[in-house]
């Protein structure tokens, strides 16, 4: 499964997002606010099952705030700390 | 001061499961009873009818069940009397978000306090429920959450009591909410088995009342006598037309102690010893549905007593 898909369900799954799947999901959609709604303790939930899914940590808001802007922003940011490692 | 009982709402697995101890309220007086087995509330889906399933994403079973008696308590309530400023919160649970709590727990275990899971824990503390309650219905008053085992509820209805006596609020939401959950199941067994307790059941259930001050008019009756104490100084005054509920706690084989309470042609139904620390919240509805006037007692762990009266008007 490539990356982008596994970020779709593991948002799904672990935000407990009832009656989407990862096909619906906007690749450029915003993920807070509009688009898929979130909120700021899904943001807090999403950089932990990052951490738990991929091993990838977000430090701070300077990093968190570009990757988290859409499922295209978080698979770039994911991808890049992957190559790194 | 008596409170007058104005809303009612529950939702227990007791409408899937007839349940022999209930039903003996409504027939001939028997010594004691006895029931065993685990039920659980089958479906919730029935809150989406008081707040939208976006709302209620990350709520919990848990708080499900509170959000769902509550919501049928209020939409039971005449409007006139349901003011959002004016109304408090009171949630009794003796066990809290059982489930939600070992998840929680499981992922500090597994992955360590750094990755456990920030939802499980927001969902995990016990006051959950109610702040859904009061977040979902828009209620303003004072909101507060009694989690002290079997006392929970009649704790909770003393508390009622004092908010409107000293006119904190006008009316107030109060309830029982407590959900079972694998882990209590294993404690049931375990307890059953080393034969810690002569009954084995527990029903997870939730169930609101919206109480006034007694001076308002009833649609179901009263609640007086409530109190709490010792037994030593605890006095057991009730007239032969109630019936006598007794609840003794979980584990403790204290059932032998009601009988001093038992004169002779008292209407007696003994509660099963596991039920869960709501039983008397459902029993109250019980009670007030099958129109009986009601002396609930109730003994904890520790052998303190507890007690309420209904009276239909």
């Amino acid at each position: 499964m490539e990356l982008k898909q596994k970020l779709k369900k593991m948002i799904i799954e672990e935000l407990q997002i009832e009656d989407l799947t990862p096909d619906a999901i906007d690749d450029d959609a915003p993920l807070f606010g509009e688009g898929l709604c979130l909120d700021s303790l899904d943001a807090v939930e999403l950089v932990v099952q990052l951490q738990v899914y991929f091993g990838v940590e977000i430090k701070n808001l300077e990093e968190g705030r570009p990757a988290l802007q859409s499922i295209n922003t978080l698979t770039e940011f994911v991808n890049a700390r992957l190559s790194a490692q | 001061m008596k409170l007058s009982i104005q809303g009612i709402g529950a939702v227990t697995p007791l409408d899937d499961f007839p349940d022999p101890l209930f039903k003996d309220l409504a027939d001939e007086p028997k010594e004691g009873k006895e029931k065993a087995g685990l039920y659980k509330v089958k479906d919730t889906s029935g809150v989406f009818d008081f707040v939208s399933k976006k709302k209620l994403r990350r709520v919990d079973h848990f708080s499900r069940l509170g959000l769902l008696a509550a919501g049928r308590a209020i939409e039971d309530t005449d409007p006139k009397i349901f003011s959002k400023q004016n109304m408090g919160v009171i949630v009794a649970t003796g066990f809290g978000a059982l489930e939600t709590t070992f998840g929680f727990l499981d992922s500090y275990i597994e992955k360590g306090d750094r990755l456990a899971s920030p939802t499980h824990f927001s969902n995990s503390v016990h006051n959950a429920a109610a702040a859904h309650i009061s977040i979902c219905y828009g209620i303003q008053g004072p909101n507060l959450t009694v989690s002290q085992f079997d006392l929970s509820f009649i704790c909770a209805l003393m508390t009622a009591q004092l908010w409107l006596y000293e006119r904190k609020a006008d009316a107030v939401l109060v309830g029982a909410c407590d959900a079972f959950c694998d882990v209590l199941g294993y404690c049931i067994n375990e307890f059953y088995k080393e034969k810690k307790c002569k009954t084995y059941g527990f029903a997870e259930s939730a169930v609101f009342f919206i109480v006034t001050r007694g001076d308002q008019k009833s649609r179901y009756g009263y609640i007086n006598d409530i109190s709490i104490g010792s037994p030593d100084n605890f006095d057991m005054l009730h007239d032969k037309e109630s019936l006598m509920i007794f609840s003794p706690s979980a584990v403790e084989p204290c059932c032998q102690d009601f009988s001093r309470f038992v004169q002779k042609n008292d209407r007696v139904v003994l509660i099963n010893q596991l039920s869960s620390p709501t039983d008397c919240g459902t029993t109250l509805f019980k009670a007030m549905d099958f129109g009986m006037n009601m002396l609930y007692l109730k003994q904890d762990m520790d052998g303190c007593y507890a007690r309420f009266k209904f009276v239909k008007q």
